[in-house]
Parts: C-alpha cells; structure tokens; sequence
C-alpha cells in the first residue's frame, strides 16, 4: 500500500531548478506549524503533522501544492486534536474575504 | 543501547505492507543492504504519528543498498549506492 | 520515463489564481487584499489560535524571526571552516550535530550527518517521503527538493537528475543517494575547488551554494553564492 507521499522511484518529468520566492503566507504555515508543534508548543509532533497530510484523500493531495498541502494536514490536525473546526476556519475565511 | 545488528552486518528490510503513516519507502521493503551505521536510538514515529509516545525508543541504522539491488534497469556505475535509515523493527539478518 | 501527467511540478505560488502582482513585502501577520483561498485559510487559522489561546502572536513572530536567522550562509561557514581547519573536519564528519554545536548551530530533535565528496565518492540528499531537510542549516528547502520529480528521480536516476542541474558525475565516481527518511539530516561537504588557494575561510563560503551542499551542483572558484 503506497501513501501518496511515498513516491521514490516512480515514474516523473523533469526538475525544474527554478522556484518560486516564497510567499508571506506560506512562510506563515510554516511558523504555524512549528509553533504549534515541536519547536515552541509541542502540542503535536512532526510525525502527526506529516501523517495528518498523507491521510488526505490521494487525487486531493495531488492536487496541491507544497504549502496548500500543509495548511489543509495543518487544519485537519488541529481538528482532530480538538482544538478547532473545520468549519469554523471557513467562516473566519468569509470573514475575513468581506473584512473592509 | 543494545543494537541487534554492528556496521558491516547484512540485513534484509522487511517486506510488510502495513497500512497508516510508515518511513520505510516501498522502494526499500524487501530489499538487501548493509549496515553503514547505528545512528542511535529513536522513538517509533509509527506510533508518534497517532499520539502514541513511540517508546521504548529503538535502534535506528543507516542501511546501504546497490543501487543495482533495487531499479532493474538502473544507469549509472554498478558501484552507486542508496543510503536510509530504518528502525530495529524493520530489520531481520539476511 | 513514463507520461506523467504533470509536465512541471506545479509547487509554485502563480498559478491559484490570485496573482496579486505588487510587489511590497506583507507582513505576514495581515491580511493582504484580494488574498487567495488558502492565504485566507492560514489567516483564518491563525487568528483562530490566537483567539483559543492555543499560541500568541508574539510567539509567531519569534518563530518567524528564527526562520530568518537560518540560510545557507550557515551551511557556507561550516563547510569553509572544514575546508581550513583539518581538526574541524575530522570532528565534522565524526559527529556532525556536535560540530555544528560548536559553531551555534542547533539541530532540535534531529541529528546531522556530514557526508563528504571525493575524487572516488559524490553524494546527494533526498528526502523522497516528505521534505526534511537541514532547515537549521541550511533555512527552508527550495522548490526543486519538495518537488514530486526531484523525490521521484532522484534516488532512481541520479546521475540524469544532476544533469539537469547541469552537473556531470562520471561513472568512474561511486554516487551515494542519501534518502533522508527519518531521524537524520544531512549535508554534503563538497570538494574544495581548484583555484582556491590561500582563500580565507569567509572568501571560500562565499563560494559555497547551498545547491553543493545538497549535492546536485558542485562549487566553483569563480561562482559565488547567493547574498
């Protein structure tokens, strides 16, 4: 049974060297998660953290990018260690699309 | 520390497909190496992964495999090699 | 090579949609306008654990401010004092966590393996399961390493993946992968170039990429590393 983060050896194109510079909000789930987790709270563990996104549905995971796929494991984590909602994350989202 | 196996041991890593959060890639199971290292012991993440506190830590090794023991059609020197860690637990002598 | 879906890795920020286009650095702390869906949900999320007393903003931005303090100019210094300092390297390559200790440099709960190029040996890191990768070191990972592809082919094809870095290993060379996939971080100490000597130890880090202590490129006397 292959995660769909266990990839070594399968079938890819070519690496591109480029990146991208890395945008403030992703540098924000970052330090989320590290606050969150083994470096400051230690209300979680990195293991937890990286099981919570290999969890995600394969064609979900996929689908996303490198920190889309952290805030979605992060959100499920924090969910599942009762500390949030799900859908409360989604109303502070509209929220925070119809803040002035 | 008791560590089942020495640097220089030829080990077989185990060739289970459990389901839940593992760090032996598919890649690696039932695959050939020696032991490079013991690189100390650690708490099981397989466990750490759902809450669990990991413990009675284990021995984790760098295991050393030929690249020529793993890709069939493998390019490169016969002599290449591929390098990972693996738990006590996940190892059995070959 | 077969079809992949994906002719790229898609791991970069431009394509979901909000391509705000300006170019002022945000505080990551605000809400920048016209935020796309998941700039919204990391902004939602931590308000909400501010708001639950989970972490403070304070603490958020100690955290940030570490992640500032850590690039590859770390990595750059420790590989130019094993360039200097022969006693430095032996221990370096010994007990790669403590060496660095030495220097400052904290690994957290992980331990640091130095792994050193010769004329017989080169070595490349991988962490093909996730992305770990020595952050304390070295800062945060480039796209490239996180990326599907690299992961992918890397440990598979080595030699083909360091060619589109255009960086050649000779068959005659032993290639070591390093699949960094549990408790360890590693770094390559890579071999110091020709037309380097009498270099002091801060001219020579400037000269070493944080790509050659990954191992798909190598240093150059006449290359120099990014500020």
């Amino acid at each position: 049974m292959r995660r769909p983060n266990d990839i070594g050896g399968m079938p890819a194109g070519p690496v591109n060297p480029a990146g991208h510079e890395i945008e403030p909000w992703e540098r924000l789930i970052t330090a989320l998660v590290s606050t969150v987790g083994p470096a400051a709270k230690k209300i979680t563990t990195i293991d937890e953290f990286r099981r919570a996104r290999e969890d995600l549905d394969k064609e979900f995971y996929d689908s996303l990018t490198y920190f889309e796929l952290w805030a979605e494991g992060f959100v499920n984590l924090m969910e599942e260690k009762g500390v949030l909602k799900r859908s409360e994350v989604e109303a502070r989202m509209a929220a925070l699309r119809s803040r002035p | 520390m008791s560590a089942r196996f020495k640097p220089g041991d030829r080990v077989r890593i185990g060739d289970h497909n459990p389901p839940g959060h593992r760090r032996v890639p598919v890649y690696a199971r039932g695959r050939e190496g020696t032991i490079e290292r013991i690189c100390g012991e650690f708490a099981n993440p397989e466990e750490l992964a759902y809450g669990f506190d990991g413990l009675p830590k284990r021995p984790l090794y760098r295991v050393r495999i030929k690249q020529t023991d793993i890709w069939p059609e493998y390019k490169g020197s016969a002599n290449d090699l591929l390098e990972l860690e693996i738990y006590e637990h996940w190892l059995e002598p070959a | 090579m077969a079809d992949h879906s994906h002719d790229h890795d898609h791991d970069h920020g431009h394509e979901h949609g909000h391509g705000h286009g300006h170019n002022h650095p945000h505080d990551p702390i605000e809400v920048p306008d016209g935020a796309g869906h998941y700039e919204l949900m990391v902004h939602a999320v931590k308000e909400l654990l501010i708001e639950k007393g989970v972490i403070t903003a304070d603490d958020i931005r100690k955290t940030l401010e570490f992640m500032d303090t850590r690039t590859p100019a770390l990595g750059a210094k420790v590989v130019a004092r094993a360039w200097t300092d022969p006693a430095f390297k032996k221990r370096l390559l010994e007990d790669g966590t403590k060496a660095v200790g030495e220097m400052g440099i904290g690994m957290g709960d992980a331990e640091l393996i130095v792994v050193e190029n010769t004329p017989e040996v080169h070595n490349v890191i991988v962490c093909t399961l996730c992305s770990c990768y020595p952050r304390t070191v070295l800062g945060l990972p480039p796209d490239w390493y996180k990326s599907r592809n690299y992961r992918s082919r890397v440990v598979a094809e080595p030699r083909a993946v360091l060619r589109e870095f255009g960086t050649t290993v000779p068959d005659s060379v032993t290639l070591r992968v390093h699949d960094s996939n549990a408790d360890m971080r590693y770094l390559v100490l890579p071999m110091r170039p020709p037309g380097t000597e009498g270099w002091s130890a801060e001219r020579l880090a400037g000269i070493v990429t944080r790509d050659c202590m990954v191992g798909v490129s190598l240093p150059k006397a006449d290359v120099k590393a990014a500020a």
